[in-house]
């Protein structure tokens, strides 16, 4: 694990790479920005280069600190995550008793809380005391992909980092060096919004199977009767909720980019560059207007399936809505 | 790796190693007990990054090597092998052990040896010599005092406490404090360090030797070893300051009360069954014209009433106790008559052997109305 494995976030990088080199690291250090952008790795980073007992280049890799790290077994490397879908007391009372005790090596130690934004309240509070006055030498490192789920008053304890997603081509660049194929890393850049975590998990065999299926729903929607609706909701309401929003998401990109061609921008700022032609096929079904009508009614499903909705009315509604909008003269 | 050891020395190894052995962890490594086969000697630790116990055994050493076998399934089966004599061999190629004992053979996966934070051998430069006796008594008659309430984790280790040639060691949980003295033969550093309970009671339990032997003790900033025949234990230390247990320690006392130690905790024992239910556990006790009244009263239950025979000098007092503070000093004194010595029915009193000037007990009492 090195400074050079990050891709891109150059001024985060230099920053706490300056931060840790003039041994300024602050106590408490949160880490904002989407899931999959690449934060832990950096926290791992940087965890690593402040345990890592190498003199000039730190981390360097091969010292006993390091590679315990490596092995995940550092004693002075705590590393919490969500039990479930929280990170509930019992696991920062669990620090808090880790906490009082020396350090294992008699020097710093580095606390990661992967997904602070999901502690509970009661966690939240009962970590503030040790944030505030934490006992001995530590780093915290607070990952959160909602910076506004956390208490305020556990943000204004630490620094807080924002990160930002990737440009395309760095992405796709990485991707390509990784050993990808050019065509698959350039679709999976672009359909990850620049999160890195995300690009891995769509090049994963059937990591697109989503978006084929949200595709071959819309092709469907255009060319066959009104049995197809009752088919596709069908599908839905068996999804998980995560999978159907995730789904929702890429039948927004889709229309997306349909609008994109039909409004005659051309190809090169396609998500979906891989079926472009398929979309084009389709595209002189649809004009902008119903387009922008058709986005907006899946923004509605969206939110709708975020409060709770009943999952099949939800569906249905929209493919019905899709089906008009795709047939209006 | 290939040794051969018996199994009673093998079995006594891997019986005070486990203690140390980690069942919840997200760190598998943690879970398994390295064996290291070196100069006729076996070496076995385990350790859960709080604890760390370390065993030197014989053993007839073929081939000299380590692994780290799963301390679970190894403790359970090297306690039900069948012969006298237990050979372990371990073979790199497909990571497993192999254990054999008469006709017995087992084969167990192999975890990682490279990954095992290996215990190093103690050393400091402040080194303290003491006999395991001493050191024995100083947990048994404190330890029990601590607070098991992880939020004020400076509580829930014992003090140890050594100055030039007298040691002390201090447990406290707020609400009652006990606190032991003893004397080292010779002249050392001074030292103050808070030892986790659990380790104390853990090293307590393994000192069982017949006859007193020297057990060192090396102390360092972050963490203390204990070694002793051919074990030693390393813990890490409670951070943080011990509050200053003297000023708990009244100076002087209105009333003095001596007490047979059996009649009296009998006493206290039975009167408590009935005060078990409530939240306090409360006793009261009367003294007066040279006798004890003990009574509880639980209002759903009923009430309970003794009186034992004292001589008590000084005021007549009336107090009230936690019953379980006081049974848990009873059961440690050991001398036929204790003195429990009082102020007023609001202030620490203080209970300790007749025959003892260096073990003494604080206890504050419970307010009644």
């Amino acid at each position: 694990m090195k400074w050079t494995d990050i891709i891109g976030h150059k001024d985060q990088v230099t920053m706490l790479r300056h931060m840790e080199s003039s041994r300024r690291m602050p106590h408490a250090v949160l880490f904002a920005g989407p899931k999959g952008i690449g934060k832990n790795l950096v926290a791992n980073v940087v965890a690593a280069s402040l345990l890592c007992s190498d003199q000039e280049e730190r981390p360097c890799g091969r010292c006993h600190s390091c590679q315990q790290i490596s092995y995940g077994s550092h004693p002075d490397f705590l590393h919490i995550a969500p039990d479930g879908t929280n990170i509930k007391i019992e696991q920062i009372r669990m620090l808090q008793q880790e906490l009082s005790m020396a350090s294992f090596s008699g020097q710093r130690r580095v606390c990661i809380i992967d997904g602070a934004e999901l502690m509970t309240t009661q966690a939240a509070n009962s970590l503030l005391k040790v944030l505030e006055d934490p006992p001995g030498e530590i780093v915290f490192l607070l990952l959160a992909a909602n910076k506004q789920m956390l208490l305020t008053t556990i943000i204004s304890r630490c620094m807080v980092i924002a990160f930002q997603p990737l440009a395309d081509e760095l992405l796709a660049q990485d991707l390509m060096a990784k050993g990808y194929l050019p065509e698959t890393s350039e679709v999976a850049a672009r359909l990850s919004s620049g999160r890195m975590g995300i690009a891995l998990a769509l090049l994963e065999p059937e990591g697109l199977a989503l978006r084929n299926q949200a595709l071959e729903m819309i092709l469907k929607l255009m060319d066959s009767k009104l049995e197809a609706v009752w088919h596709s909701a069908g599908v839905l309401e068996k999804m998980e909720r995560n999978d159907i929003l995730e789904f929702i998401k890429y039948v927004t990109y889709i229309l997306r980019d349909i609008l994109l061609l039909v409004t005659g921008q051309g190809k090169q700022w396609l998500f979906n560059i891989d079926v472009a032609e398929e979309l084009c096929e389709v595209a002189d079904m649809w004009s902008e207007r119903r387009l922008v009508t058709a986005i907006r009614a899946v923004e509605t499903a969206r939110r709708a399936l975020l409060a709770n909705a009943n999952t099949r009315l939800t569906s249905e509604a929209l493919l019905i809505r899709i089906y008009d909008l795709a047939r209006e003269v | 790796m290939k040794i051969s050891c018996t199994k009673e020395q093998l079995n006594h190894a891997v019986q005070t190693v486990q203690k140390a052995l980690a069942t919840k962890t997200p760190m598998p490594i943690l879970t398994g007990i390295y064996l290291s086969a070196f100069e006729d000697k076996l070496e076995l630790q385990a350790t859960n990054y709080e604890i760390g116990i370390s065993c030197i055994i014989e053993a007839t050493i073929e081939e000299p090597g380590t692994v780290v076998i799963s301390g679970r399934y190894f403790q359970e089966l090297v306690r039900k092998l069948p012969g006298e004599i237990i050979e372990i061999s371990s073979s790199a190629e497909d990571r497993t052990i192999q254990i054999t004992s008469n006709q017995a053979q087992f084969n167990l996966l192999s975890l990682p040896a490279e990954e095992f934070p290996v215990l190093k051998k103690p050393t400091s430069d402040t080194v303290i010599n003491v006999k395991d006796n001493i050191l024995r008594e100083l947990i048994k008659k404190t330890v029990f005092a601590c607070s098991t309430d992880e939020s004020r984790p400076i509580f829930t280790g014992g003090l140890l406490e050594i100055n030039q040639h007298e040691v002390n060691m201090v447990a406290t949980n707020t609400h009652r404090l006990a606190i032991k003295k003893d004397h080292l033969g010779h002249n050392t550093d001074s030292i103050k360090m808070i030892i986790p309970a659990k380790i104390l009671n853990e090293l307590a339990r393994i000192m069982i030797s017949d006859v007193p032997m020297d057990v060192t003790i090396y102390c360092q900033k972050n963490q203390v070893s204990f070694a002793f025949d051919n074990i030693y234990i390393i813990s890490r230390l409670i951070e943080g300051q011990f509050p200053d247990y003297n000023k708990v320690i009244p100076p002087s006392f209105a009333t003095t009360i001596t007490i047979d130690t059996h009649a009296f905790m009998d006493a206290v024992e039975r009167v408590s069954l009935l005060a078990r239910d409530g939240d306090y556990n409360i006793i009261k006790l009367a003294f007066k014209n040279d006798c004890v009244i003990i009574t509880s009263n639980n209002p759903d239950i009923g009430k309970a009433c003794e009186t034992v025979t004292t001589t008590v000098q000084g005021n007549e007092v009336e107090i009230a106790f936690n019953a379980k503070y006081v049974t848990d000093i009873l059961k440690n004194i050991s001398s036929e008559q204790l003195i429990f010595s009082l102020n007023t029915p609001l202030s620490p009193a203080s209970i300790k052997p007749i025959d003892d000037e260096t073990y003494n007990y604080i206890i504050t009492p419970v307010r009644t109305n």
